[in-house]
């Protein structure tokens, strides 16, 4: 393993401490992977490392610390390789460039990081990709005491739709360039807000017309195993695919699932015939309608098309 | 047994798969809920101090002292109780968080910043506990072993406090311009003597002066040491050691804590720290690690916790029976252990003398001396401390119960030879002091419960009353008070044998009878 000058002076400072951890974690698990444990010292903590060394040389040695442990517990976890990718993209693309962040408080900088990444990563319809993106575009902006609140409303704008007043109110507690950084828009912000909370489609370049498509089959890593049925619930859109009933929650960002009963698809309004979606087949098309959307679903596709609608 | 970090992970909540909800309440504070603790950084002040404090406890018995002895009860509720042995001993399983004492007390000492002796036999982890206690006050293991003292037989005071600069000596044309070279660990917060009972006396004089007033002097060079709390070793608290420990400094010790022996149950412990090659000073979590600032704000906090007044009548109580040694003196004032001990006559002749009343039931005879105002004021520290740690609002009369056998131990001396110890039943408190003051402060409890002191104290009334104060009470009402002050001691004497609590008690009337008459004089003079 070959890492950064810096990374290997702390690593030898705190070698018994170090150790320790690691023995603790493989007395812990049977198993404990210690190749995974030294590809993400290379990988993840190595750049960070050298991006602290760079501007808070005198931080060096706290933030490799925690790092360190961080990674035993994450190593300690097992994350499938999917996940464990994303953590070592957040690690390197978001947390490298808010390594000012990090050498202030590293624990708090990088377990947020990874959790929130890991919490996107859960949610079908989210896009982490977008999210790692979006912090490493903010991270010059950003502050230890914005940080939380600007990825709370990253998380929203990267598809995270069931966010919305929550990410919200965490824009409202920024300071105006980085709340209108972090939403993308131009202008005042009370008016981006009144805006904002006027429509669920609203984005800065005006309404969403084409508004958002949420699904796939389960065995390609969708979230359905049937195509879906729809019906207009009070929060959203009731969803039943399989033996499964879903709350489906969508704006002009993005659309998420979540776990609903089958009393609450079965109390809302069926979904009448319909003609339109332009990305689903006509046979057998269904919609339903709340106040400010519509969604559609096909008895032949594992996709949902959800768009403004105005009654 | 949980020992590491690893080991204490607990599943995340919720464990059972929850319906879903008629309606959402979607918290945007989830997306940072994951694997790793998001370790929000705490403002100063609002973390509760006795939550870190009791947290630091879990961590040491859970991880670095293998310590399975729950030796400090409490019960909420039934307890399952068992006899064992041919001695009928009781083993209790608590109904309530219970403590080890051994992890406790030391904790205790260092939230009211006191001076905790550690004793047992070699090996069995004081100064281990010692050095913990000096991480736990935010040093580096490093600096806390270097900063500890080794007591050792040609241990110098320069060894101790520090050394006149060399060029100084040399070249200084006064004492006052020699400066001195002070050992590092007199300014630290936790202060570590190990194995204090190898110093020389003359040594020990000069610790004593930096126990005991918080200076070092070197040259007639004054060193002012911050409020610390102090961690003491010995393999031997019955004097024993290299040199015998002077009187004053043993004084100064404010509780001492015995190892306990180790149960060989737990040795899959041992064989794990050898395994990982873990000492527990150098993983101590930093959740558990206390700053300057919270140091003295959780002395202040202890310190504002209130004793409530019926806490304190049985402290009085308990205290008074002490005391009084009746031979001994021929002054009403003067009849106490204190006497008897200045006068040099041998403490068996003056035992012999003390004829007439029980010798078993008062239990003031099983003791050789009484307590101090220093012991008493360990004592209120350390129960307020319990209560504190344990977040109660105030001391409780079991939170006194608990520490007063650990504040009092080596303080109050049993009389070997009283008729108590004589009693079969009563041997093993020849031997277990704990157990002995514990029972001791029972037994004062149960008098106190007997003489229903809680409803009907007649001298405690007309203290109250004087309480309130004197100005504007006219001569007849204070003629009042005298009489019946010399009513209620005539009553009180009357027929009666002379027990400790008896003879604070008219000491106490003779102070208020001494107080209105000095009023009354007042009264007369400016007429």
């Amino acid at each position: 393993m070959t890492v950064s000058p810096a990374l290997a002076r702390e690593l030898a400072a705190s070698r018994p401490r170090f150790n320790a951890q690691v023995a603790a974690a493989q007395r812990a698990r049977t198993g404990f992977d210690t190749g995974a444990l030294a590809e993400a010292v290379r990988t993840r903590i190595d750049p960070l490392a050298l991006a602290v060394e760079a501007i808070a040389p005198d931080r060096t040695a706290a933030v490799v610390e925690a790092a360190f442990a961080l990674t035993v517990t994450l190593v300690d976890h097992v994350l499938g390789g999917e996940r464990r990718a994303l953590v070592d993209r957040v690690w390197t693309e978001a947390a490298v460039p808010l390594a000012a962040v990090v050498a202030d408080r590293p624990d708090a900088t990088l377990a947020l990081l990874t959790n929130a990444v890991l919490t996107l990563a859960a949610n079908p319809g989210a896009r982490p990709g977008d999210w790692i993106a979006r912090m490493a575009t903010l991270a010059p902006l950003a502050g230890a005491d914005t940080l939380g609140a600007v990825g709370q409303v990253a998380a929203w704008r990267s598809g995270m739709a069931h966010y919305r007043a929550g990410a919200l109110k965490a824009a409202d507690s920024l300071p105006e360039p980085l709340a209108l950084a972090a939403i993308g828009a131009n202008g005042p912000w009370a008016d981006i807000r009144i805006a904002i909370a006027a429509s669920r489609w609203w984005t800065p370049d005006g309404l969403s017309p084409s508004g958002v498509r949420f699904g796939g089959f389960s065995g390609f890593g969708g979230p359905f195993t049937a195509p879906p049925r729809v019906r207009a619930g009070d929060q959203g859109f009731l969803v039943r695919s399989g033996g499964r009933t879903g709350l489906l929650v969508a704006d002009a960002w993005g659309a998420t699932l979540h776990p609903a009963s089958d009393a609450e698809f079965d109390d809302a309004a069926p979904a009448s015939a319909a003609s339109g979606a332009a990305g689903l087949p006509e046979q057998g098309l269904q919609a339903a309608t709340t106040g400010d959307s519509i969604a559609f679903a096909s008895p032949i596709s594992h996709f949902i098309e959800i768009r403004p609608w105005q009654a | 047994m949980a020992r590491f970090p690893f080991f204490q992970r607990v599943s995340a909540a919720p464990t059972a798969r929850r319906q879903a909800p008629a309606v959402r309440a979607f918290d945007i504070a989830e997306l940072y809920d994951g694997p790793l603790a998001v370790a929000t950084e705490v403002q100063p002040g609002t973390q509760r101090l006795d939550e870190k404090l009791r947290q630091a406890y879990f961590w040491i018995v859970n991880t670095a002292i293998i310590s399975p002895h729950y030796d400090i009860e409490y019960q909420d509720g039934p307890s399952p109780e068992f006899r064992v042995g041919d001695s009928q001993r009781l083993l209790t399983l608590p109904s309530a968080q219970s403590y080890s004492s051994y992890v406790l007390l030391p904790l205790l000492a260092f939230a009211t910043r006191s001076k905790c002796l550690f004793v047992g036999g070699p090996g069995r982890g004081k100064t281990a506990s010692a050095i913990l206690m000096g991480v736990l006050a935010g040093y580096p293991v490093r600096e806390v072993r270097r900063a500890m003292q080794h007591g050792h037989p040609q241990m110098t005071i320069a060894d101790l406090l520090g050394n006149p600069l060399p060029a100084d000596l040399v070249s200084a044309q006064s004492i006052d311009a020699i400066r001195i070279s002070w050992r590092p660990w007199l300014g630290m917060r936790v202060k570590i003597v190990d194995e204090y009972n190898r110093i020389p006396t003359r040594t020990q004089s000069a610790l004593l002066t930096v126990m005991g007033d918080n200076y070092a002097e070197v040259l007639g060079q004054i060193y002012e040491c911050p409020p610390a709390a102090w961690y003491l070793t010995a393999n031997d608290d019955a004097g024993g050691g290299t040199y015998q420990v002077i009187e004053a400094l043993r004084d100064r010790i404010d509780i001492v804590v015995q190892a306990l022996s180790f149960n060989p149950r737990f040795l899959d412990d041992l064989v794990l720290r050898i395994e990982e090659n873990v000492r527990p000073e150098d993983v101590v979590p930093r959740e558990i690690i206390f700053d300057e600032a919270e140091i003295v704000q959780m002395a202040d906090a202890v310190r504002a916790i209130p004793l409530p007044p019926e806490i304190r009548h049985r402290i009085e109580f308990f205290t008074s029976q002490f005391e009084l040694m009746e031979p001994a003196g021929a002054i009403f004032e003067h009849m106490s252990k204190d006497t008897a001990r200045l006068s040099g006559v041998d403490w068996v002749q003056v035992t012999a003398a003390d004829s007439g009343r029980d010798r078993l039931k008062d239990i003031g005879t099983q003791t050789m001396n009484g307590l101090s105002v220093r012991n008493l004021m360990t004592l209120i520290g350390f129960a307020k401390a319990m209560a504190f740690f344990r977040g109660g609002d105030s001391v409780t009369l079991e939170d006194v119960r608990q520490v007063l056998p650990f504040v009092l131990r080596d303080k109050l001396r049993p009389d070997p030879d009283a008729p108590f110890f004589a009693l079969p039943e009563n041997a093993a408190y020849r031997t277990d002091s704990i157990a002995w003051l514990r029972e001791l402060f029972d037994l004062s409890c149960a008098e106190y419960d007997r003489l229903d002191l809680d409803r009907d104290d007649p001298v405690r009334a007309l203290s109250d009353e004087f309480a309130l104060g004197l100005d504007g009470l006219g001569e007849r009402d204070v003629r009042a008070r005298l009489t019946r002050i010399e009513r209620l001691v005539a009553e009180r004497v009357h027929g009666r044998k002379l027990y400790g609590p008896l003879h604070d008690e008219l000491l106490n009337l003779k102070y208020l009878h001494q107080r209105y008459t000095n009023y009354l004089a007042w009264l007369g003079g400016r007429r």
